[in-house]
């Protein structure tokens, strides 16, 4: 390609990678949660970021403060989850095949509903200035948003540890997660967990889509691309745990990056062949429970 | 058995209207139900898997995906398949679904329930991610042109009424196989299989082989479905003269290509400016399969394209029911350089316009 | 596909040797050897826990052995999958009734007959064209009466008729063993009472291995028991003895 692979090249990717990697965990980590504590695969959960994202533009458009799309769109998609979960997957109990049925039938309906109401016109959510500038670091020029895309992962990501780990909340969560039947034994109430799990994964879902709105733009057809993108990051990083999400985030982000770089023509397929190789050799994921 | 019997005759029924009402439709509802029926073979291939072996399989429109690409490039670049060997690659498609159903599925058949579910989601997501960034192959997301239906064994399959009746057939035909299929000792097996697989082990069946050879048989069929689906697209022509009303002419075609051109170098950049330098290289290291054919560039940035003989005829053309004036392609000369069959070497020694070269061989 | 067993030859139709399963810690079968001839009619009894499901499964290939060996005409088959063991002419009926509910009982059967032959591969033919298998399923299911109900799907029946039909799919693959698991399980006296009757009936050239806890069938039926507690062979020999001995007293009454 007549490209100088020098060092600049490898740093500005992998620090691309990581970046983009710090958007995927948003997505992923909800989507691993949602599968880990309810076993149920949300086809819908591109469709929760690409929504974060039109809400964010509204409130934009309507406030002029993005600083307040950020809640806003988040929470009112969180909202959205927990009312899919409790009218809708509640009644189908444990059947993989109909929830993915619903949670698909619920993906093309958000994708008609966000056509209609936003059109199809493409779009870009401007970050405040402060945040669209570059610095230089050792004659590397990096954009001050991707570093705050990075920052708010390791935050959120830091934030559910210390949930997860350090308050009763969090145990009561992972209780569920290992062992629904014997969680309810004790005395835990699973349904109002599984409610919860599922509105905190949009709501992170949704918080990707804000975020990333700057950096990928809100476009119809996003929320289908980047469905198999949070599931690849699910299963390389295992269903059902935080750290294999980050982890299974950076890999992904990463190879998705050098990837395209490196190999545009089958990009796509540097992406999913090792998500199949990885489920066909262990089926949970690399850090999964079953 | 009575309500067995009178699906049958309702399934018969429904179809025989459908043979009969359609072709007296417009060409819409023909192209329409044409799609419906190729469609419908894949269909029924994962209701094979799913309905009958209770395999929810994800990736099973990878296999109609095979099948109409491999339709599409034989096509296209070998100009293979626009005759009588279209049957050909009918059988080819139900080949490639095949393996590929066979490579994928020692794969997938390692895994059952919600992770068989996500591994063969991902799996026909890896074929999708190859046809949509293959771009030299595949065409990346502007597709393949097929603007021409091969003519079969003297049927000329361009006219929609006759692709109709074809598609119909083999239709038919693949119902039929199925429900004998269905209902042959491999086929229960597979309902047992569905309904308890431990017991089937213990009755003596090898449970994952059958699995597998269903996995197959599906992907077979799905290959099938994409030859038929492929030519039943609309053509660039029609669906331009119906926006506009008027057929392309030379200068819609290039202002087209060179718009596409441009779309396929900022896709490549992810719609980042790249630079003016990089922009002409990328441009001039496209291969771009443009209305008028397949199109690159040489290395002195000048175009390399098909040269076409035609003779202005009327005809019917494009499925278009009455004849009017077209050109006619009667010659295709391949991938023509600036050069033609000159060497450049030779050619850049010549003086430029000159009459002498080359040589005039009928002159006194 | 279908291996024919070696008959005769003196060997016995199963046997095992040393055979053992652990998981995790948990030492669910010790060290079990039998030997079952052609023709036999031997019991394994023992109280809930002792590991004779377990047994089964590992006997049908349900669960790989950690250690021993199962062997049938003398081959041992220790590592061959249920599907093959069963081409060799073993068959097995389960606690829990494994019937196909939504099936009818003559398609039950059918399944059951073409489990044994290459001709379950075949895609081109209806399987209502083969007579040959319409007949043998009618033949075993007028032997055991239930040729009337050969088109009622299998939920309508009665518990103790839907363990009658455990026994003839069990029968249908044509087996040398057929090993039962309480096949009296969650049934009334009277039933009970049929059921020995309907297993005394039993061509004797098959061998059965039968676990029940139910006394009528097992005297009936059996002429040899093996008792198993906590995975052992604690005691074995004709049933007479088995029947007033102390020993296996203490076992049941939970002193021993």
């Amino acid at each position: 390609m007549g490209e100088i692979l020098g060092a600049q090249f490898w740093l500005i990717q992998a620090f691309n990678g990581i970046s983009y990697g710090a958007l995927l965990f948003l997505v992923g980590s909800g989507l691993s949660l949602i599968f880990g504590v309810m076993r149920i695969v949300n086809l819908a959960h591109g469709s929760y970021f690409l929504l974060g994202g039109y809400v964010a533009l509204t409130v934009i458009w309507t406030t002029g403060s993005w600083a307040l799309a950020i809640p806003v769109a988040a929470v009112s998609i969180a909202v959205l989850g927990l009312v899919m979960e409790r009218v809708f997957l509640r009644p189908l109990g444990f059947d993989p095949l109909r929830q993915v049925l619903l949670t698909v039938g619920f993906a093309f309906l958000f994708q008609q509903a966000a056509l209609d109401i936003w059109s199809g016109n493409p779009f870009d959510i401007n970050p405040p200035a402060a945040l669209s500038r570059s610095i230089a670091v050792d004659g590397l020029h990096l954009p001050v948003y991707r570093i705050f895309m990075i920052v708010v992962a390791i935050v959120i990501g830091l934030s559910l540890w210390l949930v997860m780990e350090k308050t009763r909340l969090g145990a009561t969560i992972r209780a569920t997660v290992d062992d629904a039947e014997m969680a309810r034994g004790v005395g835990i109430n699973t349904s109002l967990i599984s409610t919860l799990i599922f509105g905190l994964g949009a709501f992170l879902a949704a918080l990707g889509g804000v975020i990333g709105g700057a950096f990928l733009g809100v476009y119809p057809g996003l929320d289908f691309e980047m469905l198999p993108i949070a599931f690849a990051v699910v299963i390389i990083g295992g269903m059902g745990s935080l750290g294999g999400a980050a982890i299974g985030a950076l890999i992904v982000g990463l190879a998705d990056n050098f990837g395209k770089a490196l190999f545009p023509e089958v990009s796509y397929f540097t992406l999913y062949a090792p998500m199949a190789l990885i489920l066909a050799v262990r089926p949970t994921g690399l850090f999964g429970r079953e | 058995m009575t309500s067995v019997q009178s699906k049958v005759v309702a399934v018969v029924a429904v179809l025989a209207a459908v043979a009969v009402v359609v072709p007296h439709t417009g060409s819409f509802v023909i192209l329409l139900t044409t799609r419906a029926l190729a469609f419908s073979i894949l269909v029924m291939s994962v209701d094979i898997l799913l309905g009958f072996t209770g395999l929810a399989s994800m990736g099973q429109a990878a296999y109609l995906g095979i099948g109409a690409y491999l339709t599409a490039i034989l096509a296209t670049r070998y100009h293979f398949g626009l005759g009588d060997d279209f049957w050909l690659v009918i059988v080819l498609a139900m080949l490639c679904g095949a393996v590929l159903a066979a490579f994928f599925g020692l794969f997938a058949m390692r895994a059952s329930g919600v992770y068989f579910l996500m591994i063969t989601l991902a799996l026909g997501q890896c074929v999708w991610g190859l046809a949509y960034r293959w771009n030299s192959l595949t065409g990346g997301d502007n597709g393949i042109n097929l603007s021409q239906r091969p003519r079969f064994f003297g049927i000329d399959l361009a006219n929609e009424v006759t692709f109709f009746y074809l598609v119909f057939a083999i239709f038919a035909a693949s119902l039929l196989v199925m429900y004998v299929f269905v209902r042959s000792p491999f086929g229960r097996s597979l309902v047992g299989i569905r309904e308890r697989e431990l017991r089937m082990k213990i009755l003596g069946y090898n449970t994952w082989l059958h699995k597998y050879i269903a996995f197959i048989i599906a992907g077979a069929f799905g290959g099938l479905s994409g030859v038929l689906w492929a030519p039943a697209n609309e053509a660039v022509v029609k669906s331009y003269r119906s926006k506009y009303g008027k057929v392309p002419s030379y200068f819609s075609e290039s202002n087209y290509t060179t718009a596409m051109m441009i779309d396929d170098v900022m896709k490549q950049t992810g719609g980042k400016w790249p630079g003016a330098e990089a922009f002409i290289a990328k441009m001039a290291a496209l291969h771009v399969d443009a209305p008028r054919g397949p199109l690159s560039f040489d290395d002195m940035r000048n175009v390399v394209q098909n040269v076409y003989i035609k003779k202005v005829e009327k005809t019917k053309l494009f499925g278009y029911d009455k004849p009017e004036l077209w050109d006619v392609v009667i010659k295709t000369y391949p991938n023509v350089s600036q050069f033609w069959t000159y060497g450049k070497d030779a050619f850049l020694k010549q003086p430029v316009y000159s009459r002498d070269f080359p040589p005039c061989k009928f002159c006194e | 596909m279908s291996e024919q067993p070696r008959t005769g030859g003196g060997q016995p139709v199963l046997e095992l040797r040393g055979l053992s399963k652990t998981f995790g810690g948990l030492r669910a079968v010790r060290g079990v050897s039998l030997a079952i001839m052609p023709g036999d009619r031997k019991a394994i009894i023992g109280p809930n826990g002792a590991g004779k499901t377990t047994l089964f499964n590992l006997i049908s290939g349900i669960f790989p052995a950690s250690s021993g060996q199962v062997l049938m005409y003398g081959r041992d088959v220790t590592s061959w999958p249920s599907h093959r063991r069963t081409a060799f002419g073993m068959a097995r009926t389960f606690q829990v009734t494994s019937l196909f509910p939504k099936l009818t009982v003559l398609d039950n059967v059918l399944l059951a007959i073409k489990g044994r032959r290459t001709s379950k591969f075949v895609m081109w033919r209806p399987l209502s064209t083969y007579r040959d298998v319409y007949d043998k399923a009618r033949h075993l299911l007028h032997g055991a009466a239930f040729l009337d109900r050969a088109n009622t799907e299998v939920r309508y029946l009665s518990h103790g008729e839907q363990r009658q039909l455990e026994i003839v799919v069990g029968l249908a693959s044509d087996p040398d063993i057929l090993l039962l698991d309480e096949p009296a399980a969650g049934l009334s006296s009277g039933e009970s009472a049929e059921m020995a009757r309907f297993l005394q009936k039993l061509d004797r050239r098959t061998a059965l291995l039968l676990i029940e806890h139910d006394m009528d069938i097992l005297f009936d039926v059996a002429s040899d028991i093996a008792v198993l507690h906590f995975g052992e062979v604690v005691e074995s020999g004709p049933a007479e003895r088995i029947r007033s001995s102390t020993k296996v007293q203490e076992i049941y009454l939970g002193t021993g």
